[in-house]
C-alpha cells in the first residue's frame, strides 16, 4: 500500500505566511470541492503546529485519498484520521532527533563538568560549571577544538552525543510512547480502510 | 487548630458568600474547571456542531455511522488539543523542562484518544456480533 502514499517530514519549508491571528482558516485546495464539506471544515483547520507547513499535509492527504478513493462520509473520515496520524508519527520522530541535537551543547558542558579536576567546594563548582559552558559553547564555534576534544573525552572513555541522549532520555522516553501510541493508532484506521476497501472490492458492480 | 474564634469567623464569612448569584455569573463559573472537554461521552448531536455536519446529514444514516462520525469529529478536537499544547511549548522558553511539562501534558491527552478508539472497537464487534 506504501506505492501510493507518499511522505514528507512535517518540518519540510518554513510555514509561507505565519500571521499573528491563530484562528484564521486555511484555504482548503478548489481540486477537492468535490469532497464532503464537513471533511473541508477540518481541512481549513488542519492540526498542524504553527511552524508546520500545511501543503505537505495537503499532499499526505491526496495520497491518503488516491489510495482509497473512499466513497462515503465515513471512508473521507477514515482517509483523514490516518492522515493526522500518519503526520504525528513523522512529527514525533523529528521531535526525537530536534531534542537529542538540542541538548548537544548541555552535554558537551556536562562532559567538562563531569571531567574537571577542580576542589567540591560551592565556589569551585560555580567555576568549573561557568567554564564547562564557556567550552562547550567554543566547541560549537571553533571546528578544530571541538575535534580535539571529542577525541580526548573518547580517550578518556566517554561519548560527547552519548551524553547529550542522556540528558534528553526522560523526554525522548516520553515521545518514544507518544509515536508507538500514533503508530498504533495509525495501523488500527489503516485496518479499517482496507477492510471497507475490500468489502467495496467484493460487492457485485451495479449492471 | 484554628480558634472557636476564628471558627466562627469563617463562618460568618462563608455565609456571606453563596456563590454566583447571576445567570451570568454562573454560566461563566461553570466552565472553571473546564479545560478541553474532551471527557465529553460523545453523541452525535453533542459534536455535530458545524453546519456542514448539519447540512449533509443523511435521513439513511444509521445510528452507528452517526457515532462514528461523531467519534471522528472528537478526534479531531482532540488533534487540535494537542497541537495548542506544543504551540504554546514553542512560544514559551526553549528550555528543555518545557518541552517535558508539554509533552506530559499531550501524553495525558492519550487516555481520551484511547478512550474513543475503545468505544468504537466496541461499537463495531457489537454491530459484528449481532449481524452474526
Amino acid at each position: 500500500m506504501t506505492d501510493e502514499i507518499t511522505v514528507d517530514s512535517p518540518e519540510i519549508g518554513e510555514a509561507p505566511d505565519q500571521t499573528e491571528d491563530t484562528n484564521a482558516r486555511t484555504e482548503v485546495p478548489s481540486r477537492w470541492d468535490g469532497i464532503p464539506g464537513t471533511i473541508q471544515d477540518l481541512l481549513s483547520d488542519p492540526p498542524v503546529l504553527p511552524h508546520e507547513n500545511e501543503e505537505p499535509f495537503f499532499a499526505l492527504f491526496e495520497s491518503f485519498l488516491n489510495y482509497a478513493k473512499p466513497e462515503n462520509i465515513i471512508d473521507y473520515h477514515l482517509v483523514y484520521t490516518a492522515t493526522v496520524c500518519k503526520w504525528e508519527t513523522n512529527r514525533y520522530r523529528f521531535m526525537a532527533v530536534a531534542v537529542t541535537t538540542n541538548q548537544q551543547q548541555a552535554g558537551l558542558a556536562s562532559l567538562f563538568e563531569q571531567t574537571s579536576k577542580a576542589g567540591l567546594g560551592k565556589v569551585d563548582r560555580h567555576l568549573v560549571s561557568v567554564e564547562a559552558r564557556k567550552n562547550a559553547m567554543k566547541c560549537f564555534t571553533d571546528s578544530d577544538y571541538r575535534e580535539e576534544v571529542y577525541y580526548d573525552f573518547e580517550m578518556c572513555g566517554y561519548i560527547p552525543d552519548g551524553q547529550a541522549f542522556l540528558l534528553s532520555l526522560p523526554a525522548l522516553a516520553t515521545i518514544e510512547r507518544l509515536l508507538a501510541s500514533a503508530e498504533k493508532r495509525y495501523a488500527v484506521t489503516m485496518k479499517e480502510l482496507e477492510k471497507r476497501m475490500a468489502s467495496r472490492a467484493a460487492k457485485p458492480a451495479p449492471k | 487548630m484554628a480558634s472557636e474564634k476564628q471558627m466562627a469567623a469563617n463562618k460568618r464569612n462563608a455565609a456571606k458568600s453563596t456563590g454566583p448569584r447571576t445567570i451570568d455569573g454562573k454560566a461563566r463559573s461553570r466552565m472553571n474547571a473546564f479545560r478541553h472537554g474532551l471527557s465529553t461521552p460523545f453523541t452525535f448531536d453533542k459534536i455535530s456542531n458545524a453546519q456542514s455536519v448539519k447540512a449533509e446529514r443523511s435521513p439513511n444514516e444509521t445510528d452507528h455511522e452517526q457515532q462514528e462520525i461523531a467519534a471522528h469529529l472528537l478526534l479531531h478536537r482532540l488533534h487540535l488539543e494537542r497541537v495548542k499544547i506544543l504551540s504554546y511549548e514553542r512560544a514559551g522558553s526553549e528550555g528543555l523542562a518545557q518541552l517535558k511539562l508539554a509533552l506530559r501534558r499531550v501524553a495525558a491527552l492519550e487516555r481520551y484518544e484511547g478512550r474513543i478508539f475503545a468505544d468504537r472497537k466496541r461499537r463495531a464487534s457489537k454491530i459484528k456480533g449481532g449481524s452474526d
